[in-house]
């Protein structure tokens, strides 16, 4: 068997993850409570089209595997060169954007949206790759405000103004 | 006809055609920016189309669609880059137009083609989308299964990357579909506890999550600098002749994109290419096609607006979406309990009219709107990326979170976004996600439905229903050609090494 490349261990690796999906999937269906109303003529209550769904997951995982490890190599090397562009800095937007966006998700309801939103746009701002600190600045204000003119006054949603800031009754 | 544009006077005002305009403007401008296009622009409108009506919200999505179809074509005259992947074939001629200091020419021609051809599109769904949904008017259980299915297979397996991929793809999306409430028992389904999804997954945080997050953390990886554009681009009047000058090309390549459009998973990409080698192989210039021909221009813009038309087809009178952009549209109308198809069609035929009309009024507004803010439409492409991204993603959040006010919401929209992201790098589509999560239910209700009525005994129920046949042994087709060519390819590669 050829030697494995970088697009077929990413391959095995989707193969791998829709066994395992369909697997765990189709082990969760027994764990539904089924009331007696589900007894349809047909037997089709509410398990059996998850578990149809998860035999397909991994049926598919099954042949991509098959298929990833015992494929041609000249086709390989061809899917290789047409996913080798995209990989060029893999994770970089990952590690500069999740942290942020998770760090606002539990920010937001706890200081609220002016100072999570702030922090959050000028942060973004920052790892985005700009440096003039009165242009963030700037740009930070701008974007605060206007989201909260728009949401508040245009689609009439209350923004969180912080736990922490609410005095305890 | 008197009693379709009475209806298309009830349901489109003056409201209306605002949300219209907004959408084609909006639309340009989304669909100009390298990276973006008509899918991003549709889905970060969604979740603020919850304050609207249901035609004002198709309305602004409508727009948003043919004007992100457009714009794709000032970025790949201007820079070289198609804002969109539509463009792709815009670019082999338009870019060398504009090198040549006929960038004027070139974008009109783009503007005036992409007229030309989605009121051609418009036109044709306004004459064709009543026919065919009375015809599928006796569609059963069965026959809408197999058209769910082959909507889903066909759009999974002409997806970019392997067919398996996009099956996979596909048969998660109709997994996601199933959290929550069973909706013939009420039995909760992978809820894990969860009161949030008791309801289901939200909508609107898959397909933010998936598209636009994704799509905003690949633009933080890559190093495309900000184009910075020095011409001065203006609405150039005497490309107007061209309408009648080339006009065999005009017709011609509006109806590949029609045809093309209505086919499920082909879509613009393919329609503008093939309009492109059709036009190109009967072209007297053929030499030229490559190096700046007006000709190519007008081939795939033509085709690949006409496709918009197509493509709302098979949605509006089956209910099944022929791309991914419509797909979302559709499932921006289940939202509001407007569900498509033949039965749609028979209780609400005016509604529909509605909506058929706003679509030619935004194919025919793509023309003024582009010929007076051609200039403002180039300008965006100076805008710096770092903003562009941190405009898009604090819309992508708060668009998220006021779709329901929830929290779990916005976690829901980091989730897919990383999906989204695994996904990409990983070579698998996301299209077919989408659309198996708004087919999901019609596919668990047709399937149940005929369980029952079929007393478990399917294939020979199948027999009696010529059509549902016909779908699922279109549907072994699909998946068994690629299979039969990928076998091919490997033998003629063993026999040439």
């Amino acid at each position: 068997m050829p030697a494995l490349n970088r697009q077929s261990m990413v391959d095995i690796a989707a193969g791998m993850i829709s066994l395992g999906l369909g697997l765990g999937v189709y082990f969760l269906t027994f764990g539904f409570q089924i009331g007696a109303s589900s007894g349809l003529a047909s037997g089709m209550d509410a398990s059996l089209y998850p578990r149809i769904i998860a035999t397909i997951l991994i049926v598919l995982g099954i042949i991509l595997l098959v298929k990833t490890i015992f494929l041609n190599p000249t086709i390989r090397e061809e899917n290789a060169k047409a996913a080798s562009n995209s990989n060029s800095k893999t994770g970089n937007g990952l590690i500069k954007l999740f942290p942020l966006g998770i760090g606002f998700t539990i920010a937001f309801p706890l200081v609220g949206y002016f100072v999570s939103t702030s922090v959050f746009v000028a942060a973004m701002l920052y790892v985005s790759g700009e440096r003039r600190i009165v242009l963030i600045a700037a740009t930070t204000i701008l974007v605060v405000i206007s989201f909260y003119l728009l949401f508040r006054y245009g689609f009439n949603i209350v923004l969180p103004e912080g736990r922490i800031w609410r005095p305890r009754a | 006809m008197m009693s379709v544009l009475a209806d298309i006077q009830q349901f489109v005002g003056f409201t209306q055609i605002q949300y219209i305009v907004i959408g084609v403007i909006l639309g340009t401008i989304i669909g100009a920016l390298p990276g973006c296009g008509p899918m991003m622009g549709v889905t970060l409108t969604i979740p603020f189309t919850f304050y609207l009506d249901p035609v004002s919200s198709l309305a602004l999505l409508i727009g948003i669609y043919q004007g992100g179809s457009f714009g794709g074509a000032i970025s790949a005259a201007l820079v070289g880059i198609p804002g969109t992947p539509i463009a792709a074939a815009t670019l082999l001629d338009a870019y060398p137009m504009s090198q040549s200091g006929r960038a004027s020419e070139a974008i009109t021609l783009a503007t005036v083609a992409s007229w030309f051809g989605g009121c051609f599109g418009g036109i044709v769904l306004l004459v064709a989308a009543p026919s065919l949904a009375s015809f599928a008017l006796s569609f059963g259980p069965a026959e809408r299964l197999g058209l769910a299915l082959i909507g889903l297979t066909a759009i999974a397996s002409l997806s970019a990357g392997s067919t398996v991929k996009g099956l996979m793809s596909g048969a998660l999306g109709l997994m996601l579909a199933t959290v929550g409430s069973d909706p013939f028992t009420g039995t909760n389904r992978f809820d894990f506890g969860i009161p949030e999804l008791t309801g289901g997954l939200t909508f609107v945080s898959l397909l933010v999550g998936l598209f636009a997050i994704s799509e905003m953390l690949i633009q933080l990886e890559s190093t495309t600098p900000t184009a910075r554009i020095t011409e001065k681009i203006r609405f150039s009047t005497k490309c107007l002749w061209t309408l009648i000058s080339d006009s065999g090309n005009y017709l011609r390549s509006s109806l590949i994109g029609v045809l093309v459009g209505v086919v499920p998973g082909v879509g613009g990409v393919s329609s503008a290419f093939l309009s492109y080698k059709i036009s190109k192989d009967l072209s007297p210039d053929k030499d030229q096609y490559g190096k700046g021909a007006p000709g190519g221009v007008v081939a795939t813009e033509a085709a690949n607006s006409a496709t918009t038309g197509g493509a709302l087809l098979p949605m509006l009178s089956l209910g099944i979406p022929g791309d991914p952009i419509v797909a979302v549209m559709m499932g921006g109308l289940l939202i509001h309990g407007v569900t498509p198809g033949p039965a749609f069609m028979l209780t609400n035929a005016p509604m529909l009219n509605g909506i058929l009309g706003i679509f030619l009024i935004g194919a025919f507004l793509l023309l003024p709107i582009g010929w007076l803010l051609l200039p403002v439409f180039v300008r965006i492409l100076s805008i710096p990326k770092s903003f562009l991204t941190t405009f898009i993603l604090a819309l992508c959040i708060f668009g998220t979170y006021a779709t329901n006010r929830e929290l779990f919401d916005i976690w829901l929209l980091w989730v897919f976004g990383f999906l989204g992201y695994a996904m990409r790098k990983g070579g698998v589509p996301l299209s077919p996600l989408v659309i198996g999560f708004v087919l999901g239910p019609i596919v668990e209700e047709s399937l149940r439905r005929l369980a029952t009525i079929s007393g478990g005994n399917f294939w020979g129920f199948l027999i009696g229903r010529p059509i549902a046949l016909t779908c699922f042994v279109l549907i072994l087709a699909m998946l068994i050609g690629p299979i039969l060519a990928q076998m091919y390819r490997t033998r003629s590669n063993e026999k040439r090494s």
